[in-house]
């Protein structure tokens, strides 16, 4: 390495810049991208021998590990792709468990925690009603209860019972978003009991019948099967 | 020279001054000698020679005298932050809100008061489901967990320091053009009906910079974005299109990204309709699945005439609108004009836009403002000739994966009657004898 570092000192000062020669050999070591710049190839005439390579690799510099040029005419910067700083830090599980749940359409998500629709339907009424009715229709907000079969007409139903495919999808989206003046402040028996009354309502929940996190995944929406995924 | 002959050059500037305005206004150019491609400049020659020829026999005293009234007295002075003309108080959001929710509804960029293909910031559409979050910037931060190798959190100061690229792109909301699913047309400027479109220059972090420094594994399917905003907005992205060109955007337009656009960091997703593109992001998380929330399955979902529905379209359709001249606007005389219009597509660049005036029997192709630029607005121009009688002005544009844009009816009958989002449709505004326009299914 000292042989070589020395021989090329004694090239730089020999052959300026100007008087370079065009050399094949340290052209292709260019083009193949190990070197950054073309050196002018000082040893091809003098030695008779092209050994501009050796002298290409102690001039340019190497590139080390993390992308940066090594050796005698090395710069402080990346010349090639850059990860970033990778400054993001560590969360704890703990940390983790505190962000908002999502909620699956299979159920995943879903708190522990029950309701039934006469809780509901009371709920519903302080809360719900003046927006989207008091029996899930003709308020302003969206319609709770609608008709399936009007699917495919000129005026279709998009309501809640007709178009949403999953019903735990229903809790996340209630909790989230409901009641609009206070989002996110309804407690897990809470929103059971008002989704409770709201399947009563469709006819998808049996009168009587306890909601949880299992009852809730268990119920088949009618429109479960009416989409397709486009994905592009 | 006597009192007469100063008031008489003081009137001779302020018609030259009103004339050019106008002229401005109309898209001629007071002299015609604008540097402009052969065959428009010939017609616009033939419109403006008259006036022209008018307006410079008055130009041989100007300047002796009537110096301009702005001369006379220091004018205003600097400003912090620049504001629009007092003048151009047209030139705003249109809301449309809900009552009972203000912070639930639209507000539309006023696409026929602008040119150019960057919408201003200050009137970059809007759409929340529930209000502009205020977000404490030093508590904020990103969080990336899930299904990913570690779970990790990014502060807004770590990420200025991540290497930032730029692009300019549209972003154009789903439901974009919606009231043209309507039987009737509806009458309302072209920016009140398609302004929930808008582009900017976007700067950010590479998505995959971030989500490759959690650790994604061969089973990462998707990518759950979630929103800071009270309407708890989560989407599934595919990971794909993550790793591909989806950027977290800091600035927009050179600024820090505004309140209602997103601040201190947003989801662009080039070419995707707006929902996917999370504004005040909170968090990312990696899945195998899908979430399929409310925004991916009940809204921006389009329902099929058979009653079943489409949904993750994401991709916007090639589409286009004429801006100017369009309803709302008046001409006030036969003669020239300029059409002036904008063209995009999720797909890719907009290869070619064409015009018709009568109703789509024929097509001319528009000069394209260069340089079209990939999921950007494209600026369609073309001299149009008008008779006085009525006509109908279309616009149709073509993108680089070769779709067309599409007819109504052909939408229609692909479609149906009741998607309700994603309408690209091509447009027809009727021009009357009185240099009205209204909006007409042609």
């Amino acid at each position: 390495m000292q042989f070589l570092e020395a021989k090329f000192a004694r090239c730089q000062m020999q052959f300026p810049e100007g008087e370079a020669v065009f050399c094949p050999t340290s052209f292709l070591a260019m083009y193949s991208g190990k070197f950054t710049r073309m050196l002018p190839c000082v040893l091809h005439t003098a030695a008779g021998v092209c050994l501009s390579l050796l002298c290409c690799e102690v001039w340019a510099g190497e590139t080390d590990e993390s992308g940066f040029t090594v050796g005698a005419d090395a710069q402080p910067f990346l010349t090639q792709g850059w990860a970033g700083p990778e400054l993001g830090r560590i969360l704890s599980e703990s940390a983790v468990d505190d962000l908002p749940r999502h909620v699956f359409a299979d159920g995943r998500g879903l708190p522990p925690g029950e309701g039934n629709a006469r809780d509901g339907a009371i709920l519903y009424a302080g809360l719900c009603a003046e927006c989207h009715g008091s029996e899930g229709q003709g308020g302003r907000a969206l319609e709770l209860v609608g008709d399936r079969s009007l699917l495919d007409t000129e005026y279709p139903d998009r309501g809640l019972a007709v178009f949403w495919p999953d019903a735990p999808t229903l809790y996340e989206y209630i909790y989230r978003a409901m009641p609009p003046e206070q989002p996110a402040s309804l407690q897990p028996d809470e929103l059971y009991a008002i989704l409770a009354h709201l399947l009563e309502l469709n006819g998808l929940l049996d009168p009587g019948v306890v909601l949880d996190k299992r009852s809730l995944s268990n119920i088949l929406m009618p429109n479960r099967y009416g989409f397709r995924t486009i994905k592009r | 020279m006597g009192v007469g002959g100063l008031i008489d050059d003081a009137r001779q500037a302020w018609y030259f001054n009103a004339s050019v305005k106008l002229m401005k206004k109309r898209g001629h150019h007071p002299d015609g000698t604008l540097a402009s491609p052969g065959r428009r400049r010939t017609i616009l020659r033939a419109a403006g020679l008259g006036k022209a020829g008018v307006i410079g026999a008055g130009l041989s005293r100007f300047g002796q005298a009537a110096e301009p009234q702005s001369w006379s007295s220091p004018g205003r002075g600097f400003s912090n932050y620049g504001q629009p003309a007092e003048s151009e108080k047209d030139a705003i959001r249109w809301i449309s809100a809900n009552p009972a929710l203000p912070g639930e509804g639209v507000s539309w960029t006023p696409l026929h008061e602008l040119e150019g293909t960057i919408t201003p910031n200050g009137l970059h559409f809007e759409r929340h489901h529930n209000g502009v979050p205020h977000i404490d910037i030093d508590r904020w931060s990103l969080v990336i967990n899930g299904h990913s190798r570690r779970s990790l959190a990014f502060t807004l100061d770590d990420l200025h320091r991540y290497p930032l690229q730029s692009r300019l792109t549209f972003i154009e909301c789903g439901g974009n053009s919606n009231s043209l699913w309507h039987p009737q047309p509806v009458q309302a400027a072209a920016g009140h009906l398609h302004g929930l479109v808008s582009a900017s220059e976007w700067t950010g972090v590479p998505l995959s910079l971030l989500l490759e420094e959690a650790g994604t594994d061969g089973k990462t399917g998707w990518v759950i974005a979630d929103g800071l905003d009270a309407s708890g907005v989560s989407v599934s992205l595919p990971i794909e299109k993550c790793m591909d060109d989806v950027l977290l955007a800091l600035y927009q337009n050179g600024e820090a990204v505004r309140p209602e656009n997103g601040y201190p960091a947003r989801l662009v997703v080039p070419g995707w309709e707006g929902i996917v593109n999370v504004k005040w992001l909170h968090s990312l998380t990696l899945s195998r699945e899908p979430l399929w929330s409310r925004f991916d399955t009940v809204s921006y979902t389009d329902l099929l005439k058979d009653g079943t529905a489409e949904r993750m379209t994401f991709e916007m359709g090639v589409k286009s609108i004429i801006t100017s001249p369009s309803v709302g606007q008046q001409l006030d005389s036969p003669g020239v004009h300029e059409i002036r219009g904008l063209a995009w597509s999720g797909a890719g660049r907009i290869t070619r836009v064409d015009v018709s005036a009568d109703g789509g029997r024929r097509w001319t192709p528009a000069e394209l403002q260069e340089p079209v630029q990939d999921r950007a607005l494209t600026r369609f121009r073309l001299p149009w000739q008008w008779d006085g009688q009525p006509q109908v002005l279309m616009s149709r544009a073509t993108d680089a994966s070769r779709a067309m844009q599409p007819t109504r009816d052909g939408l229609l009958a692909d479609k149906g009657g009741n998607a309700y989002y994603h309408y690209n449709a091509i447009c027809a505004v009727r021009v009357e004898r009185d240099g009205s326009f209204t909006h007409v299914y042609a």
